[in-house]
């Protein structure tokens, strides 16, 4: 199944001190001109109510293969989109979770690099 | 994070509360928590909230991750209410 890639960054709300030092729509910018996802999009905070319905709504369907996180903890990205990821049907190992806390804009768009690099 | 949106942060009544006789001491929530809201009570051996302050206004990622439910914040709906009063009052909505 060669399905689509798909990238999201999560910023908890913008607001927490943890996503101050990038510039949000930079890291955006950068990541989408690599060319490295089929699509790419922010949400402030995946881990409530409504970023559950989002993960369902945008993995319905099956046409993302491959869905790219950039966010907390991968093991508490791991816990927090279980329940969305199994309501959909979608396969937790084709979920890559990447840590982009206290990072700058450069180091965060390195370090999605790497993870596209790593899990293509 | 003194201020919330022009609202000085100690007006906004967002922050974690711990049921100690749930918490089992297993300090997730200390190791989730970028935001130095929670310390570990070494003699009790239960987490605590330590800078009410510091906690994201609407962020409950402990709450949520919490293995023993022990973490509670405001009702989401009152809260939601709360928050645009503050704000319509604040020429902000």
């Amino acid at each position: 199944m060669s399905g689509k890639k798909g990238f999201v960054l999560c910023v908890c709300q913008g607001t927490c001190p943890s996503f101050t030092k990038m510039d949000v729509f930079g890291v955006l910018s950068d990541v989408r001109r690599e060319k490295l996802f089929d699509y790419v999009c922010l949400h402030p905070q995946l881990c409530v109510g409504d970023g559950e319905e989002f993960l369902k709504v945008l993995l319905s369907g099956g046409e993302t293969e491959k869905l790219y996180i950039a966010a907390c903890d991968p093991q508490m990205q791991g816990k927090m989109y279980r329940d969305a990821f199994e309501a959909i049907g979608f396969d937790k190992a084709n979920h890559f979770p990447l840590d982009i806390r206290n990072k700058t804009t450069e180091e965060a768009v390195a370090a999605i690099k790497e993870l596209a690099a790593n899990n293509p | 994070m003194s201020e919330w949106r022009g609202i000085p942060r100690e007006e906004i009544p967002w922050f974690p509360t711990i049921d100690a006789e749930k918490c089992s001491g297993c300090r997730e929530c200390i190791t989730i928590c970028k935001n130095n809201v929670l310390t570990f009570d070494e003699t009790g051996r239960k987490s605590t909230v330590v800078n009410p302050y510091n906690c994201v206004v609407e962020c409950r990622t402990c709450a949520r991750l919490c293995p023993s439910e022990a973490i509670s914040f405001p009702d989401a709906a009152v809260f939601s209410e709360f928050i645009k009063e503050k704000l319509t009052a604040k020429g902000k909505l």
